[in-house]
């Protein structure tokens, strides 16, 4: 599993929308694309995401600033899509924000 | 594109019959003229030896305009056999030594993307060796090849049906043909070229045929453009270019030789003279702009005292369009002996080369092409020193050189400053603001100062494209978010000593190393996803240099005022909709 550190600013979520047949789908229409987060403790956040080319093959991509990823354990980000005449929900994908040693 | 130019040397095919044709490639771009020089070699590489020589210079710029002069002398006859060749149908012809025939012919197919294609029109029995000078480009506007005979009485006289005005003119003739083609005795070659009344030079040598004790003589001068035959018989020199051709002065002579006249537009063209060296120390010879090509003619001997040959019959033809390319072809006939003694050479490793006694008497390379001009070396240091004649050719540059915006206080928004060609350096040295929405794009070979610039502000965007580049920020107090350096691509070196933040964008860092020296600075690698979008990422944290994992391999980061570095991580997967 991936994983990042706590107060990271500069790590990188970077996830492909694909569907049920893992193709990419192509999110270049998208008016709005987020990634929502679920960090420890059930708290709920949400960025906006960019395309990391075009959109064309599915990928976002987010950069984290230092007040992120502010607590450790197991995050959960879902990337949410809004299409012409739809609002697409993609499946979670989990990842583990680590404490830093100082 | 700017100016074209590529220097090689290929072999003729014995193999092939009439109709079939030879690809030449490896020129890189497609030609427009190109010129062959050879001397009678069949190797593969560099070669000198004795034998029959069977010398030529030729040139093509399509189907219906090309043409050469070449000749032969047998070696080791007791009686001088030395004949000329000259047509204008064919760009390249081997003169079967000591006839008036050819041991085939090569004709213009195609200028291709790579090269240039040449086809037999008569099938050739040794694999000759030729060199050659390929030019192409933009800046190269136009070429003509005109044939046309000299009047028959000496003084100024005008060469029209050019169809442009040139920039400079390379003339080659061998014989006293009054019509195209023509061969018959003695062996006389004569080459030359100008660029204006004061840059001119010319190369002529001939042997004299049926001769128990040979006359063999040639002569090199920088005051004339064009000289063939004994004594100096035909001298002429350049008088100017004019809208449809260009005017030159008959110093000598009454035959009406034909000469064939290469005419150049577009570009920079300058006739200089060097003289070789008997040591191994540098020729530097300075032009005025960074060569493109060099053509170079000499007639192994001192420059000459006008309208007085000396003895032997010898020459070189070269050309060099870099330290690896170049190549060149020589002859040499001996003058005052009971049977002739010929040898000839082909260099792919020099510009120039001298054959005495069946052997390389000396060999001139280039060391450097220069961005003035040019720098040349003996591989083989001479016994005496020789003159040598050039024709420079470069591409068209703006002047000036350098652009000062030394009083400018403010560069406001909207400004923009655009150089796209030449060595340039940009100083805006005591500039007080660049402002937001200043866009600074070089390209190429610049040097961009803005050493004591107090503030680079919000938005600036320096766009520097191709080639090696210093940008010094060395003393910028202040260099504002947003400010933007694209580099791309090319050797850099960023000086950004008290710069607060510089972004790198991906393309800068691929393939080249950037060395990138900090003090307090935060240096943020960032990468470039897409035309429009930059995505970057970095660590405020002082004396803190935050590397993409993606790209650490790549920069090399000198941290000696640096605290720490941090290579940030990156998260990656797929999701389902």
């Amino acid at each position: 599993m991936t994983v990042g550190h706590v107060h990271d600013a500069g790590s990188i979520l970077k996830l492909q929308v694909v569907d049920q047949d893992g193709e990419a789908v192509s999110l270049t229409a998208a008016t709005a694309k987020e990634f929502w987060f679920r960090k420890p403790g059930n708290i709920h956040t949400k960025v906006d995401a960019l395309f990391f080319t075009n959109g064309a093959d599915g990928w976002l991509q987010y950069t984290f600033t230092a007040n992120d990823m502010t607590s450790p354990g197991t995050w959960f980000a879902q990337a949410v899509v809004t299409l012409p005449g739809s609002l697409l929900h993609s499946s979670y994908y989990q990842f583990n924000v680590e404490p830093n040693l100082e | 594109m700017g100016y074209s130019a590529h220097a090689g040397s290929f072999n003729l095919d014995s193999t092939k019959t009439a109709g079939q044709t030879l690809a030449v490639t490896g020129v890189g771009f497609t030609p427009k003229v190109v010129f062959f020089f050879w001397g009678g070699s069949s190797a593969t590489g560099d070669s000198v030896a004795g034998g029959n020589m069977q010398p030529g210079f030729g040139v093509m710029t399509g189907l219906t305009s090309r043409g050469m002069a070449g000749g032969s002398a047998v070696d080791a006859a007791a009686s001088s056999t030395n004949r000329y060749f000259m047509i204008s149908d064919q760009p390249i012809a081997i003169n079967t030594a000591g006839t008036t025939s050819t041991d085939g012919k090569y004709d213009f197919s195609s200028f291709d993307a790579d090269g240039f294609t040449l086809v037999v029109d008569d099938q050739i029995s040794t694999d000759y060796r030729i060199s050659y000078l390929a030019l192409g480009g933009t800046d190269l506007t136009n070429v003509a090849v005109n044939a046309f005979a000299l009047p028959t009485s000496t003084g100024n006289f005008n060469v029209t049906g050019v169809g442009f005005q040139p920039d400079a003119v390379v003339f080659m003739a061998a014989g006293s043909p009054t019509s195209l083609p023509g061969a018959s005795t003695p062996q006389a070659m004569g080459f030359g070229f100008a660029t204006s009344s004061s840059a001119q030079g010319t190369v002529s040598a001939y042997g004299t045929s049926g001769q128990a004790t040979m006359v063999e003589k040639g002569y090199g001068y920088n005051g004339e453009c064009f000289t063939i035959g004994q004594s100096g018989s035909t001298r002429v020199s350049f008088v100017s270019f004019g809208s449809d051709g260009f005017t030159l002065n008959r110093l000598e002579g009454t035959t009406a030789n034909y000469v064939i006249a290469v005419s150049l537009k577009g570009g920079q063209y300058l006739v200089g003279d060097l003289t070789t060296r008997t040591d191994g120390n540098d020729i530097s010879e300075t032009v005025g702009f960074t060569p493109a090509g060099l053509l170079f003619l000499s007639a192994n001997r001192a420059l000459s005292t006008q309208d007085t040959v000396t003895a032997h019959n010898r020459a070189s033809i070269g050309a060099a369009t870099s330290t690896s390319n170049r190549a060149c072809a020589a002859w040499s006939s001996e003058d005052a002996i009971a049977d002739s003694e010929t040898a000839y050479a082909n260099y792919d490793s020099a510009c120039y080369a001298f054959v005495k006694d069946d052997a390389i008497e000396a060999l001139m390379d280039i060391k450097s092409i220069d961005s003035s001009g040019f720098t040349c070396v003996m591989d083989d240091t001479e016994t005496n020193a020789c003159w040598v004649t050039y024709l420079a050719i470069g591409p068209t540059t703006v002047a000036p050189t350098t652009i000062s915006l030394s009083a400018a206080v403010a560069g406001t928004s909207g400004n923009a400053l655009t150089l796209v060609k030449g060595t340039r350096t940009i100083a805006l040295s005591k500039a007080a603001t660049v402002s937001m929405g200043c866009v600074l794009t070089v390209i190429p070979d610049r040097i961009i100062a803005l050493s004591q610039a107090s503030t680079m502000a919000l938005g600036g965007v320096f766009g520097v494209v191709v080639g090696a580049v210093a940008v010094d920020l060395s003393k910028a107090s202040a260099s504002i978010s947003g400010l933007s350096f694209q580099i791309v691509p090319g050797t850099a070196t960023l000086s950004l000593v008290n710069a607060e933040l510089v972004i790198l964008p991906r393309a800068l860092v691929t393939p080249e190393k950037v060395t990138v020296l900090l003090l307090a600075a935060v240096l943020s690698l960032s990468a470039k996803s897409t035309q429009t979008q930059l995505w970057w990422f970095h660590k405020v944290i002082e004396d803190v240099v935050v590397v993409s994992s993606a790209y650490q391999a790549e920069v090399e980061v000198y941290t000696a005022h640096v605290s720490e570095v941090v290579v940030a991580s990156q998260i990656e997967g797929k999701v389902v909709l």
